[in-house]
């Protein structure tokens, strides 16, 4: 087996580990995740104003959690401000719009070959351009949400709507691939090394000068 | 003196192959920021361009709708076919497969995604047109076979495991369509690097 079958079946194998364990039905996980994701998000939500006097802005973790899937959703929602019941919600999927794309970010990162500084380097530097793709398919939805009726706080007419839409398909699409390019980018550009970074040559152990 | 210069010179070109091989050698025509950057930006542009097309909302009867319903279609058709061949008597309604489970192959799980990953991935690869159209093809009858293997098994997911439906539509099939697509991108560059090579 050449090098090269090596490396790719060796880089493959090690990057389906990490997705696996990731995506493995932990106990509580899901409940934890998203969560956590109202807990960091919150306060950006909480800064939306609505028109309406009565209403405010909320994301909490979908009450009904019978569903299998239902740990990993977020409700985004309108509240009243006497009764904090809300009106109106939309769905956020968070395990396919935040957890998957960062799995396959670690998942990659962890799996490409060393120098380990290179990765590391691609990883920190990376994760800003992957946070601001995860940014976008959070606020696909929610500007759609907040634009339609029966909530209306956006005006956003009908081609942009359009177009969000196709954008919101778009991401969900690319859950998968533009985690691993945004990390070929970031490795291409901030690290260093050739590409895949084998730069460290494992074939011939010692100089013979 | 001379077996050490010898024996350098040959270290010297394992060093250079080790550098170009590994899962460099996948991306093997990419060893200069230039061309590894013009990759990126081919592949962006194209497979934007191309998942815009395919999620665009095309109004009803015009090309762009007949041939998202037609390929559902087809993609039902041959579902069916590989069903009933393994024993499942299976129905087929226009983009829908009916027998011990209903299952309607629509515009938003078609797998076309792939489709258009592989062939921007193939297209923005530094190689002459000649081999790209060779890639082109050879991602397009990967990529609708791959697809037509998991709406397979999808069908028989639903039919004995329902429960386990969603967790294999959405998730499931999703990273295994990633993790194939990077196999078969891989494999093309493979052959191509075979074919390039002299003797």
């Amino acid at each position: 087996m050449s090098l090269w079958w090596r490396t790719l079946s060796r880089f493959v194998l090690r990057a389906s580990i990490v997705i696996v364990i990731c995506l493995l039905p932990w106990p509580g996980l899901g409940a934890a995740f998203s969560t956590a994701c109202c807990w960091a998000l919150k306060p950006v939500v909480g800064a939306v104003h609505l028109p309406a006097g009565a209403q405010y802005l909320d994301l909490r973790p979908m009450p009904d959690r019978s569903h299998p899937f239902a740990h990993w959703k977020v409700m985004l929602c309108t509240c009243d401000s006497r009764t904090k019941g809300d009106r109106t919600f939309v769905l956020l999927d968070v395990k396919a719009l935040v957890f998957l794309p960062f799995t396959i970010w670690i998942a990659v990162a962890f799996a490409a070959p060393p120098p380990a500084g290179e990765r590391f380097r691609a990883f920190a530097v990376g994760v800003g351009l992957l946070l601001g793709y995860v940014a976008l398919g959070l606020v696909t939805p929610a500007v759609l949400f907040l634009s339609a009726r029966p909530v209306g706080a956006l005006s956003v007419g009908e081609t942009r709507t359009a177009f969000l839409l196709i954008v919101r398909s778009m991401i969900r699409d690319g859950a998968c691939f533009v985690p691993a390019m945004l990390w070929l980018f970031a490795r291409w550009t901030v690290g260093c090394g050739p590409v895949g970074g084998t730069s460290v040559n494992r074939e011939s152990p010692s100089s013979p000068t | 003196m001379a077996p050490a210069k010898l024996t350098a010179e040959a270290t010297h070109d394992r060093s250079e192959e080790s550098r170009t091989e590994g899962l460099g050698g996948a991306l093997g025509g990419l060893r200069e920021t230039g061309a590894r950057l013009r990759f990126l930006l081919v592949f962006w542009a194209l497979s934007g361009a191309l998942l815009f097309a395919h999620h665009y909302p095309y109004p009803q009867g015009t090309w762009g709708d007949r041939f998202v319903t037609g390929y559902c279609q087809a993609c039902a058709w041959l579902v069916g076919g590989i069903l009933r061949t393994f024993g499942d008597p299976v129905l087929v309604y226009g983009d829908t497969v009916v027998h011990s489970a209903r299952m309607s192959i629509t515009k938003d799980c078609d797998g076309l995604e792939l489709v258009g990953f592989l062939v921007s991935a193939v297209v923005a690869f530094p190689s002459t047109w000649k081999e790209r159209s060779r890639g082109v093809a050879f991602a397009l009858a990967a990529a609708i076979g791959l697809n037509l293997v998991r709406l397979c098994t999808l069908y028989v997911i639903l039919a004995r495991w329902p429960s386990l439906f969603e967790f294999f539509h959405v998730q499931a099939w999703q990273v295994l369509s990633f993790v194939a697509g990077l196999a078969l991108f891989g494999a093309w560059v493979r052959i191509l690097r075979a074919e390039r090579r002299p003797g």
